[in-house]
């Protein structure tokens, strides 16, 4: 056995240390610089082997510490000035002459030269904090391997001098073997970092190219093109697709951790390099905990997991801007979080934190750390951890969301002013405005609209008791704001209905960035042109009506915006104008009820026959026309919307009693509730759409026609003419027999093709429900039964 | 505020009912039966009191109610139980002779007109309060004397002075002890058909039938049968006053169950009766669903007017279903299922579409909050049929008429009031009235067959007949 390596403190004078040289390269045998080249007493004289044992050992102590000797010389290939071929460390060549007993074990023991000297070089290139802190503390890591090494050598020669047995083999044996302390030899550690050191370097090689970095670039877009679950902007994970030209922070940890990996079968290798790895990650893991537990970043050199993209003060409530301030860092992404399910988790921590940060100001930390704190990236327990930071962020966020901001009932206002789920006071608004809403968009005025709706709503959330639901919701109805939007609703939806979308396909099959940036052109380019083609001008008085364009805006504050996201409020808006559509065809169905059923000309009793008939055919259209809009009614509010709403509601309930109930949960109970109530309220299907506003316009034209005959109804009656002459001043054309056969002639025809007009539609509408129905939208099947048994359309 | 609605109860028989029905909504709005509002914690109002009440400034609410009678033992009762503060004074009508009508139409009918300015002001005063008056209902029983005089001569005048308003009634038909009913229930019909726009219709001996099966009672009183008729319409009222997704103004609710204003007579069946409207007279009931009560209310033993008669032919249906919000969306399946059913069990008139249309109402939150958990999951629901089931009742009473008059019995009575010197000839209201009868008897049995309202002759056939009516001709408008 080799004697311990028992030294008093190493005596080394920093100015000349390995780790620090501040000199230039010593003159080499090749390059020698005009300074006569070393030499030395020629080996092969030295016929005594223990002499040219002593002199081969003299030139290592020298050569182990990276330098060349006299017998042992860099290769002739090796430029000292080169600095890849210095990270590479140079090759050693032994005088040829060396006694072939010694050329072996000369060998052996020489590879750490070379990967010393690479070190030292790896070193002297890579210690600068610009490279990033992780990369600082793997060069410190090896600066202290240096120095063990240095002063192994020290005792080496040392012994060198003293112990007249000593010899190449021992000088072997004691680089290979380890300590009780050090368990793992020079030789293993200097050929662990080495290895590492290696691959940084190859991999920073592969960078310095552009041609190389932007093919890096174009596969990291692609592959967060695949992966990434982006929905909404509190949900969901982005991936940044930055590349980096040099290596570092996490790439350098998977270095690490893929000699871990290979080396899982040596134990103390392995125990070595996870040791390695915690202190070099140290940073690393603090960024973590802070990120995990309050939700900040402190990452000046873009090492960590995650990017944040920082945002100027005035766009700090913009909620799309949440949506990607936050990104997972692709590149170096360790493999301990390579699922999914983990980024989703560590995101959403942060940045739960980072938005309650926001809205309540600095975060008090607390004692609930203690499950949340992560000690070694190496542990087993880490994903327990980040599931309870996840936890914890989730406690608080809910707090504030529901609260705070009281998000439960922001929603049920939101259904209240969207959905109408309390009809009285849109009914209001009908009864107020119904001249306006009937007349061209460019003709009316959105003020007097906005002060009618406003009226409208005005008293039915003033009255109450100040509850938090009641602040709320009034809160709502001051923010809601009426708008006319430039497309009538079913341009709106072909517009999104018919926009094409980018084909997946095609986008993964394209090989480089440039011909992906064509392929997504010429698809908005398309879009843009279809859609102008597509939309329908108006057809009749009736699609110029003020309420085809009529819907409301609300413009949701921070940090509810985050739930109640852009995209949300505008589902809402499409729901609410189908909805105020149709209850303004009932509206007006109801006065021409009114018309037809309560008033006096109406309920006359005409001598002619014909003209009684005619009435009661009338009154038979009408009667189909309002079971068919209280049919679609019923469905749409209660079976649709009421139905679905429910659902909600029993999660909302949860919130904070049930732990699985978290903000995800919320969000996208939020969202499949808008989603279900989109498609099973018929606005995904444009064919449908296009056949009930065909339904809507008959039944419009309809109501027009009723309420236009009082004048023709007196003229034809000539009881009733003589009798209302009396009473009106007004100028009456004559009571004129030949002139009412004609008129009635036009009467009835008008009604019969408003009539068979409105039963083809309703067929063509249910046979539409059906095929939907059987294809994917069981739930208008519903409507479709109700409807076909309603009007006998069994098919 | 959405259309206001004005009640108008005249006579006994209206009064009493009337103030049920106030007492109901009082309960329901959470007011005390003074017109002050009650203080609760914790209940998020959601209600419309506004369509009914009206209120000042120290938040007291008023009724929109004017109460009519011709002798004040009635109303007195009435001043004394609300400690005379739920009710306007300047809303309250007693006739200065305070002898009544003596169950004699004719009474009534002129000594409304007689005072008609004083009515007409008083209506107009409470038109004023209104922001967006919608239309009257009109409680009263057509067999005494005030309901039906008096309110004969009321909806006259209504259809005549606010001939853009709607005008419904609830009617009380029958009372044994009044022999002279036939004769006032004819002349009260013809107004009904002439001058309204609705009549929910019930007749005592149903009621008296259904009490005493659905309440605990033997011989139920007039209190009793009352309180059923003030449950019908607090549930025929309900999403007025507790607005949901639709049928939130009473043109929306009648436009569904009136397609012609010659069928306009509907009939209310309820179940099941709780102790949230019947109070402790209820029968313990052991659950009920949405499902239950779609099915039940077929059931003719549950019919407010010719109950237990056979079933006639419908020509709409319309059902309020109440539960507390959440109870009612989750049965939205056995909502379905049940009107699968009821569809098949419901023979519809031929020429109308046979919907069954449902209006999801919720209950007070002032009334369930007190109550236990397994009440507040009770469902229950109103159906209103117009349906020809009104017809045997109708018959009831022309053949009573018929019967009446053949032998001249108590003509006295009309003719020699002060109607003849003041209107006109009795005989001819007589007999003009029993023609308008008759007439509505065969319009309703007209209503069976399926060329009613719908009918096709020779002549239409070639004058008015239309070639290939398609989508392009449906958008032509009109210009005559």
């Amino acid at each position: 056995m080799p004697p311990a390596l028992q030294l008093k403190e190493p005596v080394i004078d920093n100015r000349f240390s390995l780790t620090a040289r501040y000199v230039k390269y010593p003159p080499s045998y090749k390059n020698h610089e005009g300074y006569p080249k070393p030499k030395n007493y020629p080996i092969e004289k030295l016929t005594n082997l223990r002499d040219q044992e002593a002199a081969i050992i003299q030139d290592l102590i020298s050569v182990l510490a990276g330098f060349e000797g006299f017998y042992i010389r860099y290769s002739e290939d090796f430029d000292i000035e080169n600095v890849s071929q210095r990270l590479k460390g140079p090759d050693f060549l032994i005088n040829k002459h060396v006694d072939t007993s010694f050329k072996d074990i000369t060998k052996r023991v020489n590879k750490l030269s070379k990967m010393c000297f690479a070190l030292e070089s790896f070193v002297e290139t890579n210690n600068n904090l610009i490279y990033g802190r992780i990369l600082h503390s793997l060069c410190y890591e090896i600066m202290n391997f240096l120095k063990e090494y240095e002063t192994l050598l020290v005792q080496i020669e040392h012994e060198f001098r003293a112990n007249p047995k000593y010899s190449l083999t021992l000088l072997e044996q004691q680089l290979n073997t380890g300590t009780e302390q050090e368990p793992v030899s020079v030789s293993m550690k200097m050929q662990s970092f080495y290895e590492i050191t290696q691959r940084i370097n190859r991999e920073n090689d592969r960078r310095s190219s552009n041609s190389n970095l932007e093919s890096i670039r174009f596969g990291s877009i692609m592959k967060s093109l695949k992966d990434d679950n982006y929905t909404g902007t509190l949900d969901g994970v982005t991936s940044d697709s930055e590349n980096s030209r040099f290596v570092k922070g996490g790439m350098v940890l998977n270095m690490i951790q893929r000699s871990i990996d290979e080396y899982k079968g040596n134990l103390r290798v392995h125990a070595f390099l996870v040791d390695l790895f915690n202190r070099v990650s140290k940073y690393y893991l603090e960024m973590l905990n802070r990120w995990l537990q309050c939700g900040t970043v402190n990452d000046p050199y873009g090492e960590f997991l995650i990017n944040e993209t920082k945002s100027n003060d005035h766009n700090k409530f913009d909620a799309i801007q949440w949506a990607d301030k936050f990104s997972i860092r692709q590149e170096g992404l360790l493999k301990q979080f390579h699922a999914r399910e983990i980024q989703k988790k560590i995101v959403l921590t942060g940045k739960y934190f980072n938005v309650f940060r926001e809205c309540v100001g600095e975060f008090s930390e607390g004692s609930d750390l203690s499950n949340c704190t992560i000690s070694s990236l190496q542990d087993s327990d880490l994903q327990i951890r980040i599931e309870e930071s996840y936890k914890r962020a989730n406690k608080h966020i809910l707090e504030m969301f529901f609260e705070g901001y009281s998000l439960d009932n922001w929603i049920i206002g939101l259904n209240k002013y969207f959905l109408l789920t309390n009809g009285s006071a849109f009914e209001d608004f009908l009864q107020f405005s119904i001249k306006d809403l009937r007349r061209a968009s460019d003709r009316i005025s959105l003020t007097s609209l906005t002060r009618s709706y406003k009226r409208s709503y005005e008293a039915d959330d003033s009255y109450s008791i100040p509850t938090v639901a009641a602040k709320t919701r009034r809160l709502v109805y001051n923010l809601v704001t009426p708008v006319v939007s430039s497309e009538t609703f079913v341009n709106e939806l072909t517009a999104i209905l018919k926009a094409q979308t980018t084909d997946a396909d095609e986008v993964f099959a394209s090989d480089n960035i440039d011909s992906l940036r064509e392929l997504l052109r010429t698809t908005i380019e398309t879009n843009v042109m279809q859609i102008q083609n597509q939309l329908a001008p108006p057809h009749t008085r009736i699609d110029k009506y003020t309420i085809q364009k009529f819907a409301i805006d609300i413009s949701v504050p921070f940090p509810l915006s985050l739930i109640l996201t852009r995209s949300q409020v505008f589902e809402f808006q499409l729901v609410f104008r189908e909805q105020s559509l149709l209850r303004f065809v009932d509206k007006s169905l109801s006065i021409s009820w009114k018309e037809l059923c309560h008033q006096r000309l109406w309920k006359w009793k005409y001598s002619n026959r014909k003209l009684t008939r005619w009435i009661s055919k009338c009154r038979l259209l009408h009667s189909k026309m309002t079971n068919f809009v209280r049919i679609l009614r019923l469905y749409l509010s209660f079976y649709v919307i009421d139905v679905n709403w429910h659902k909600v509601e029993e999660v909302l309930d949860k919130v904070g009693k049930d732990e699985t109930v978290n903000l995800e949960t919320v969000y996208t109970v939020i969202k499949t509730f808008l989603s279900t109530i989109l498609n099973d309220s018929l606005l995904t299907k444009l064919k449908l759409v296009e056949v009930l506003s065909d339904i809507f316009s008959v039944m419009l034209l309809f109501h027009n026609l009723v309420m236009s005959l009082q004048q023709s109804l007196i003229l034809m009656d000539e009881r009733l003419f003589a009798e209302s002459q009396e009473q009106l001043t007004a100028i009456m054309p004559e009571f004129d027999e030949e002139k009412n056969r004609d008129r009635l002639g036009k009467m009835v025809a008008t009604l019969d093709s408003y009539a068979s007009a409105f039963d083809t539609k309703i067929g063509e509408f249910a046979s539409l429900l059906n095929y939907y129905g059987e294809l994917d939208s069981a739930s208008l099947l519903l409507l479709y039964n109700d409807l076909a048994k309603t009007f006998k359309l069994e098919h | 505020m959405p259309g206001e609605i004005i009640t108008l109860q005249a006579g006994q028989c209206g009064n009493q009912v009337g103030q049920q029905f106030w007492s109901q909504l009082c309960g329901e709005h959470g007011i005390e039966k003074d017109g002050m509002p009650v203080k609760v914690e914790g209940i998020e109002r959601n209600d419309q009191p506004g369509v009914f009440f009206r209120t000042n400034s120290s938040g007291r609410y008023t009724p929109r109610a004017i109460l009519i009678d011709l002798e004040p033992r009635v109303i007195n009762s009435i001043k004394a139980e609300t400690n005379d503060g739920l009710f306007d004074p300047k809303d309250i009508y007693v006739s200065s002779e305070g002898g009544g009508a003596a169950n004699r139409w004719a009474e009534g009918y002129v000594n409304a007109m007689r005072n008609k300015e004083e009515i007409l002001d008083m209506i107009n005063r409470e038109i004023d309060s209104c922001d967006n008056f919608e239309g009257f209902q009109l409680l009263h029983s057509v067999a005494g004397g005030t309901g039906s005089g008096f309110g004969s001569f009321l909806l006259e005048e209504l259809s005549d002075n606010y001939s853009k308003k709607l005008v419904q009634t609830y009617s009380v038909f029958g009372a044994s002890e009044v022999v002279v009913q036939p004769y006032n229930t004819v002349l009260t019909l013809k107004r009904l058909v002439e001058h309204s726009d609705a009549n929910i219709i019930v007749d005592n001996n149903s009621l008296t039938t259904i009490a005493s099966k659905n309440l605990q009672v033997l011989s139920p009183s007039y209190n009793d049968t009352n309180k059923l008729i003030s449950t019908v319409m607090s549930a025929c009222t309900n999403t007025l006053r507790f607005p949901s997704y639709s049928y939130n103004s009473l043109t929306s609710i009648l436009s569904t169950l009136i397609p012609t204003p010659d069928l306009h007579f509907l009939i209310p069946s309820y179940t099941p009766f709780t102790s949230d409207f019947v109070n402790a007279a209820a029968k313990e009931i052991r659950g009920s669903t949405a499902y239950d009560v779609i099915l039940e209310v077929l059931d003719k033993k549950l019919r407010m007017c010719s109950y237990n008669e056979p079933n006639g032919v419908n020509i709409s249906v319309f059902d309020i279903l109440m539960g507390t919000e959440k109870s009612m969306a989750s049965q939205s399946e056995s909502i379905q299922k049940a009107l699968i059913k009821a569809r098949e069990r419901i023979q519809f008139a031929p020429w109308s579409s046979s919907a069954i249309h449902v209006a999801v109402g919720s209950k007070s939150p002032f009334i369930a909050k007190g109550d236990t958990r397994e009440t507040n999951d009770i469902v229950s629901g109103l159906m209103l049929a117009n349906s020809t089931s009104i017809l045997p009742i109708l018959r009831q009473v022309a053949n009573q008429y018929d019967q009446l008059m053949h032998r001249n019995a108590f003509l006295n009575n009309y003719l020699n009031s002060d109607y003849d010197t003041e209107v006109g000839d009795i005989m001819d209201e007589f007999n003009d009235s029993r023609e308008v009868l008759e007439n509505q008897i065969a319009e309703y049995q007209l209503s069976e067959s399926i060329n009613y309202l719908n009918e096709v002759d020779e002549e239409d056939e070639e004058g008015g007949k239309v070639e290939g009516a398609d989508q392009q001709e449906a958008d032509v408008e009109m210009n005559l």
